[in-house]
Formats: C-alpha cells, sequence, structure tokens
C-alpha cells in the first residue's frame, strides 16, 4: 500500500506556475487599462465628431449664404459667361473677388472642417487599435 | 507617415516648414493689399460723398466695413449721361463711371447704357477712379432672382 502511494506521488507531473505568469497577468491588466481608457476615449469623440460634423453643416451652409449674399457668386459666374473680358480685365476680376470672399465664415468652415477630420483620424486609430488587439485575442484564445 | 525613418526627412519636414510661412506671408501681403485698396476708394468716397450726391436724399451710409473697389452687385437707381448710381447689397449707394471702352452686356447681347433702366439689378467689374466712383470696363445685366418677379395673377393672366 504504501510503494504504491510513493508510485503514485512520484509520477505526479510537478505544477509550479511558470517564471513568466508574473509578467503575463501584468501585461494583461496593463492591456485591459489601455483598452479601458481607449474605449472611453471613443465615446468622448464620438460624441464630439457628431457635434462638430452638424457644426460643419452649419458653417457650411453659412458660407454658402456669405457666398451670395457678398455678391461673390455672381462675381465668380462672370468667367462663365464673360469669360474674354474678365481675362482682359483680371487684375480687376481678381480684386472684386478677393474683396467679396467671405472669409470669416470660410475661416470658420475650415476650422470645423479640419476639426471633424482630425476626430475622425483619431476615431479610426482607436478603433483598429481595438480590433486589433480583439483579434489577438481570439488568437490566443483569451 | 514616419518621417523619422529616413535621411531626408528633415529637409521635408524644413521645406514644409518654409512652405507655410511662405503661404502665411502671401496671404498676409494680399490682405494688406486688398484692404489697403479697399480703404483707398472708401476715403475716396467719403471725400466726394457730398458732391456726388449733392441734392439727393440719401442718408450718410453707415458704415460696419469697406466698399468693395473693384466691384459691385446691385440695383440701379438713377442713370446719367455717363454715369450709374446704384444700391449695393449693404444697401449704400455707389457711383459707376460709364465714360470710356466699357462692355454692357445682357445675356449674350451686346446693349446700350440706355437699354438698362432703374431698379434693373446689375454687375459691375471696374476701377476705382479718386473721386469716390467706379470706372466700369464690364456691366452685366443680371436676371432677378423667381421669388422677386410678380408671380402671375387672374387679372395678368387675362
Amino acid at each position: 500500500m504504501e510503494n504504491e502511494y510513493k508510485k503514485l506521488f512520484n509520477s505526479l507531473v510537478d505544477k509550479n506556475p511558470s517564471d513568466k505568469l508574473f509578467e503575463k497577468i501584468i501585461l494583461r491588466i496593463g492591456k485591459e487599462e489601455k483598452m479601458q481608457k481607449v474605449k472611453r476615449r471613443i465615446a468622448v469623440f464620438s460624441l464630439f465628431l457628431v457635434i462638430s460634423f452638424f457644426g460643419f453643416i452649419y458653417s457650411f451652409v453659412m458660407v454658402q449664404n456669405a457666398l451670395i449674399s457678398s455678391g461673390f457668386a455672381q462675381f465668380f459666374s462672370l468667367i462663365f459667361s464673360d469669360y474674354n473680358i474678365i481675362t482682359a480685365y483680371w487684375q480687376n476680376f481678381v480684386f472684386t473677388l478677393l474683396e467679396s470672399l467671405p472669409v470669416f465664415a470660410l475661416v470658420v468652415s475650415l476650422s470645423m472642417f479640419s476639426i471633424v477630420l482630425g476626430l475622425f483620424a483619431f476615431l479610426v486609430k482607436d478603433i483598429k487599435f481595438i480590433s486589433s488587439n480583439n483579434l489577438i485575442d481570439k488568437k490566443h484564445g483569451f | 507617415m514616419d518621417f523619422k525613418k529616413n535621411g531626408t526627412s528633415k529637409i521635408i519636414i524644413v521645406f514644409l516648414i518654409l512652405g507655410e510661412i511662405i503661404l502665411l506671408l502671401l496671404t498676409f501681403e494680399t490682405g494688406v493689399i486688398v484692404g489697403f485698396k479697399k480703404a483707398d476708394f472708401s476715403c475716396d468716397m467719403d471725400k466726394n460723398y457730398g458732391r456726388n450726391f449733392a441734392g439727393m436724399d440719401f442718408r450718410f451710409p453707415d458704415k460696419t466695413r469697406f466698399d468693395g473697389a473693384h466691384g459691385i452687385l446691385g440695383q440701379i437707381i438713377k442713370i446719367d449721361e455717363n454715369t450709374i448710381v446704384m444700391k449695393d447689397i449693404d444697401l449704400s449707394e455707389r457711383i459707376i463711371s460709364v465714360a470710356g471702352n466699357v462692355s454692357i452686356k445682357k445675356f449674350k447681347d451686346d446693349i446700350k447704357l440706355s437699354d438698362l433702366k432703374v431698379d434693373d439689378k446689375i454687375v459691375v467689374i471696374g476701377s476705382p477712379n479718386s473721386n469716390g466712383e467706379i470706372e466700369a470696363k464690364l456691366i452685366r445685366w443680371v436676371p432677378a432672382p423667381m421669388d422677386n418677379r410678380n408671380p402671375p395673377t387672374e387679372n395678368n393672366n387675362n
């Protein structure tokens, strides 16, 4: 009986955890924390993206109205209707366009557009980060 | 783009920065030139306002910005032999000098000054003179927008 017990305990494999387990757990915790941060950032960026997108649409309409009310659209259309005369007096024409350009509305609209593009780029980067991490997790069976 | 990977990255960054500085300076210079022209023209207009509109019942315009010196879009309020007085989109009156070589166009046709009527909408391209007037080079008649036209009534249809 005693010999059989000895045999049994001798044949058991040593189940000590590997030396790298602690490091793996710490890395995994760090990764999870980063994922949480990225997810929070995605939520905030999405909200700002929606707001800035509507802001951009509003500013775009503002530019359209400003182009019409300042006369820029009418002046610009002369290129198509009176091309020969416009080319003869191109300096006056260029000054007319510059003078009637709705600079403020354009600056607001372009700023909103750059904010939308910037937020979109950050959002895509974060979504890529999350999706790539999910793929790695699936591959390693987490 | 990871510019740090190759040796030319720093040169590209320097060129980009220089390009942006040049672009900024050009934009600034353009703004200065356009602003100066508008301010100069507005100053001439103000100096000659009494002379230009003597006897006419117009209030002095309450300006919040300078007038364009090279082009106007607006409505004719008076036509003289060589001048057109018009109301621009800021509702201030402007004088157009129609002396010399001026193209007056309506659709595809060349027309004369006498063909234009009070209340017609026109676009003018020209150059400013020292009297605060715009010497027209091109005058184009513009059709009134649809909402400004008189809708057909029963009397009109009959």
